[in-house]
């Protein structure tokens, strides 16, 4: 058992360097415990550098440091693993009063972000027995399973961050990993492409044949031949960009 | 095929910024490679597939960061549990981890803090070791790690690390450079202090280089060469030692590759007791 001044001493040392606070520490060498603190922010610091490079540049590097060490300061990081410790950060950012004192972007650009090191990062899943699209109607519709869609508000992607507020609008987008270069690709989707998408998310193994028949049902004859003509368009698209597959049923 | 993966003589440290090079090493290729399975558990994509490669080509040691194993909080199983199942799919022999904590008042730090040299951190500190071999069913190694300062010691930092390894039979991993940085900064002599170690319990070895930063001290940086007085004191333990593995740990600020195999070469030369030219 150890006893509760060495656990006091322990959790004093881990104190001072997560806020940098004085603490009461009985220390040999007094004058070089400042190294702890440095050394600890500055890997935490790192690593919300690489992830966010957008959101740094976007409100300033002593803003986005400001940032961090708060959320050090405040949130007890839980993973072992410090390269997912971004997406704690999201979380924790979403979630605090930090909100308020920054852009109203920042809560999603720092998701968007984060997307990004989530699909290239994925784990592997088995491909086999996926081919490209053909149009095959009894083959079942396949997407490539390393992808977030995402509807963004801002246009971060188009504009500089001067404009991104007075462009607000709707601004859909797909995020995926390349099944064979494992490069991560954006593409800027219509709304009524990321409709499809996230249908096509909820739904598993449908053909293509029942997927245009759904299409049909919903809608009227007139509606749904206009339809069909630009869903099969849309995914000879995403076929091209890797994104859509078919494997036979 | 069991022959071929062990992980003996000389190896490096397996980092993204020097994969590619580390996979194509010839003249001299290392023996093999050590990585920090934190860094390459869950991961999927592009780095996957750097990582299987690379294990195709080496024997692959462990060598951890976030067990904690001096923490006053619990152990955590969830992690062992993925440790335990990365050790089985890369039949991996070898782990390490450091005679520190990282994790306290259930918060990860990310860095190494150092433990009170306290008798009750060593009979806390033991258990766990026993407790983590157990469940993982193979032998853990504890490094001796640097620190820049001493907290609440009531015991000398060889004094520790010697009774925490006897008590929990544990091996032990020698980071010769650390020895060297606390030396310096602590004011101690480095061979006395490595004749007070367990050296029959040492399994593996570490070879780093340092900054020094101010007069009264280095900050062990593992972004520099290896100094002479480093492979100087490895050229002196190493018959007293087990023909142990030893790694070259470069973590940044990386060199030519040339730079990284001549230091290769000078460890190979240590390891097979021919002359070293400095
Ligand atoms: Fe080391």
């Amino acid at each position: 058992m150890l006893k509760p001044e060495t656990i006091n001493q322990q959790s004093k040392l881990a104190q001072y360097s997560r806020t940098g606070e004085k603490q009461d520490l009985i220390l040999s060498n007094p004058q070089h415990v400042f190294q702890y603190r440095r050394l600890v922010f500055y890997v935490v610091l790192g690593i919300m550098q690489q992830a966010f490079p957008i959101a740094q540049k976007a409100i300033g590097i002593e803003s986005f440091k400001a940032l961090v060490n708060e959320f050090f300061n405040s949130h007890n990081c839980k993973t072992p693993q410090v390269w997912k410790l971004p997406l704690e950060f999201c979380n924790w950012f979403k979630t605090s009063n930090q909100v308020d004192l920054n852009p109203s972007y920042l809560s999603e650009l720092l998701y968007f972000e984060w997307l990004e090191i989530e699909v290239h990062t994925q784990k592997d899943t088995s491909t086999e027995g996926l081919m490209p699209f053909q149009g095959n109607a009894i083959s079942s519709l396949r997407l490539n399973p390393y992808l977030k869609s995402i509807n963004l508000n801002y246009p971060y992607h188009k504009f500089l961050p001067e404009e991104w507020l007075s462009q607000k609008a709707e601004y859909p987008m797909v995020i995926y990993r390349g099944v064979s270069d494992f490069k991560v690709h954006f593409m800027a989707v219509s709304k009524f492409g990321l409709g499809v998408i996230q249908f096509l998310l909820q739904t598993e193994n449908l053909t293509l044949g029942e997927f245009l028949e759904i299409l049909t049902q919903q809608n009227n004859e007139a509606q749904s031949e206009n339809l069909q003509k630009q869903v099969l368009t849309f995914f000879n698209q995403l076929s091209h960009k890797g994104i859509l597959f078919e494997a036979s049923k | 095929m069991t022959f071929l993966f062990m992980v003996k003589g000389v190896g490096i440290g397996f980092r993204r910024d020097i994969a590619d090079e580390i996979i194509g090493m010839v003249n001299p290729s290392p023996n093999f490679i050590e990585l920090a399975p934190e860094n390459w558990i869950d991961m999927g994509g592009y780095w996957r597939a750097k990582l299987d490669e690379a294990a195709e080509k080496y024997p692959i040691s462990l060598h951890g960061l976030s067990l904690s194993i001096g923490s006053p909080d619990e152990l955590d199983f969830d992690f062992l549990k993925k440790i335990k199942a990365f050790i089985k799919q890369y039949d991996i022999k070898i782990y390490s981890e450091h005679l520190s904590y990282s994790k306290c008042d259930n918060a990860h730090l990310y860095d190494l803090l150092p433990i009170p040299f306290t008798q009750d951190a060593v009979i806390h500190i033991a258990e766990r070791i026993k407790v983590v071999q157990d469940y993982l069913e193979m032998p853990l190694a504890i490094e001796n790690v640097s620190y820049y300062t001493a907290v609440a010691a009531e015991m000398k930092e060889h004094e520790f690390i010697s009774e925490i390894v006897n008590k929990s039979n544990c091996n032990l991993l020698l980071d010769v450079n650390n020895i060297y940085v606390n030396a310096f900064n602590h004011g101690y002599n480095t061979k006395d202090f490595i004749n007070n170690l367990p050296l029959e319990k040492v399994s593996y070895i570490h070879m780093a280089g340092h900054e020094k930063v101010a007069d009264d001290l280095i900050i062990d940086t593992h972004g520099e060469a290896i100094i002479d007085p480093v492979y100087e004191l490895l050229k002196w333990v190493y018959p007293k030692l087990n023909n142990s593995p030893v790694l070259l740990e470069r973590d940044f600020n990386f060199p030519e590759i040339n730079e990284l195999k001549r230091e290769l070469t000078q460890l190979h030369k240590i390891t097979n007791q021919e002359e070293v030219d400095a």
